[in-house]
């Protein structure tokens, strides 16, 4: 009986996560968003996919991140987490969909849509470090948690802190090379990116 | 041409939803050993050899990974610890397979229809991914061009991504505009949208569908009832009735049977011409 609850903290989380990208989708689709807002999301979400590979030189470097902390700064909270959540799901369909889909979504919606709260309406000032600052923490900490956290309850079907120390742990260099690269792309790319989407707001009157 | 691209999405969508979820939640000796074998066979025929054999490769990294892991960490068993690293490898092995047969489109067209203004947006950003790549060549073609080659510091290599990347903005953000301009004039929002959808639920669909859903539901009742249980500690027990093993083994034997009966029938009619 211990190990049928047991496993099922997966399912719970997985339902869990199923059940918020739903909410975002549905909230999505009340607000009937206009063509030109419908087609700056997927501008930013192809700019975010599509940067992994203006660098491919340096394999480590990826700017998605970075673009979605700009989307949500400067378009707001709920942009930014329509573009985080979308990134993660179409950089899937070009490097392979698993069971790291839905919980990659929830990470860069939720670090997109932190960053709008923070950002947007200018309650924080829009300083280049300030943001590399938060993206950096915000990556390491939300985006790291969520997703060493699924593969802890994927790999042990269990919670408990003994068996998920080691994943962590391995998980360290990673989130911290991503946390690095974001706070590096958003300290020297961050401003210009803002700038030409406050521009474009403005020039196409989007809210 | 994969068997399961005759099949309407809808189909092919529960029968891994149901396998996959099957496979990771039930996590039972007997049901992952099935799922592995199913998802290799098919594997195997939908993807070659040579690449199954690769991703085998992988994931044995990622077993040793999750036994040494439950084993050495958790309080788990040895038995408990390769019925999980049996699971992922299955689980994954199916979502290898998912990538080939499941393309974008066949997933917009079935979530397109639930959340329209999403599956669009979305279809938009896989349409613009390959544009943006081939402008992303054509601005360093012109960099190249007036002498501005990348480096080959750390630094110049940065600062040359930096750039493309902020001509592709500035030109990603106005082109996108004018065409959210087009659509608003060509009507976008007017009324309901249709999909270019050529599939169409047949009745091989319909028997398929019946198939999956039956073996599935005879799985989950037997695990529900307890019929098909497994225990790790303090002592391994295990009961496997044979109607639920037999159902879950045709389950995941399903794609890959359906994939060799059209490899039959197209020998056995080509051998006639």
């Amino acid at each position: 009986m211990i190990f049928f609850l047991k496993h099922h903290y997966y399912l719970v989380s997985m339902v869990l996560a199923g059940v918020a990208l739903l909410l975002f989708a549905l909230d999505f689709e009340r607000r009937r968003p206009n063509t030109r807002e419908l087609v700056l999301i997927a501008v930013l979400v192809a700019l975010a996919v599509a940067s992994r590979a203006a660098f491919f030189m340096l394999p480590q470097v990826k700017p998605m991140m970075a673009i979605v902390i700009i989307a949500g700064v400067v378009l707001g909270a709920r942009a930014g987490l329509t573009v985080g959540a979308l990134s993660g799901l179409v950089s899937n369909f070009i490097f392979g969909q698993g069971p790291w889909t839905p919980w990659q979504m929830l990470g860069f919606a939720l670090v997109g849509c932190l960053a709008g709260l923070l950002f947007a309406a200018h309650r924080l000032p829009r300083n280049r470090w300030l943001m590399a600052l938060v993206g950096a923490v915000a990556t390491f900490v939300i985006y790291g948690l969520i997703v060493d956290t699924s593969s802890v309850l994927l790999f042990t079907q269990d919670l408990s802190w003994r068996s998920a120390w080691p994943v962590y742990v391995a998980g360290v260099p990673f989130n911290a090379i991503h946390a690095a690269t974001t706070a590096l792309f958003l300290a020297l790319f961050g401003p210009m990116l803002a700038s030409a989407l406050t521009r474009v707001k403005k020039k196409y009157g989007l809210r | 041409m994969s068997a399961a691209e005759d099949l309407h999405p809808a189909t092919v969508l529960v029968f891994f939803a149901l396998v996959i979820s099957l496979t990771v939640f039930i996590l039972h000796p007997v049901v992952v050993s099935c799922s592995f074998v199913g998802a290799l066979l098919f594997s195997a025929l939908l993807r070659g050899l040579r690449a199954t054999g690769k991703l085998l490769a992988g994931l044995l990294v990622l077993a040793a990974f999750a036994v040494a892991l439950n084993v050495l960490f958790a309080a788990g068993t040895l038995r408990y610890g390769l019925v999980l690293a049996v699971m992922l490898a299955a689980a994954l092995l199916w979502f290898s397979c998912y990538n080939v047969v499941v393309t974008p489109d066949t997933f917009l067209a079935t979530v397109g229809r639930i959340v329209p203004s999403l599956a669009l947006t979305i279809s938009l950003a896989l349409r613009f991914v390959p544009r943006y790549l081939r402008q992303l060549k054509r601005i360093a073609a012109a960099q190249r061009g007036l002498g501005k080659e990348a480096g080959r510091g750390l630094r110049a290599r940065l600062e040359q991504g930096f750039a493309t990347l902020a001509i592709l903005t500035n030109w990603a953000f106005e082109s996108a505009l004018d065409t959210a301009d087009s659509m608003r004039a060509r009507g976008y929002g007017t009324g309901g949208r249709s999909a270019y959808a050529p599939w169409r639920f047949t009745r091989r669909d319909g028997l398929v569908l019946a198939i999956i859903l039956a073996c599935a539901a005879l799985v989950v009742l037997s695990s529900a009832t307890g019929a098909l249980s497994v225990r790790f500690l303090p002592s391994f027990q295990m009961s496997a009735p044979i109607a639920a093993t037999v159902a879950f083994a045709l389950l995941c034997l399903l794609p890959a049977l359906l994939e060799l009966r059209k490899e039959l029938v197209w020998r056995t009619l080509s051998s006639r011409i």
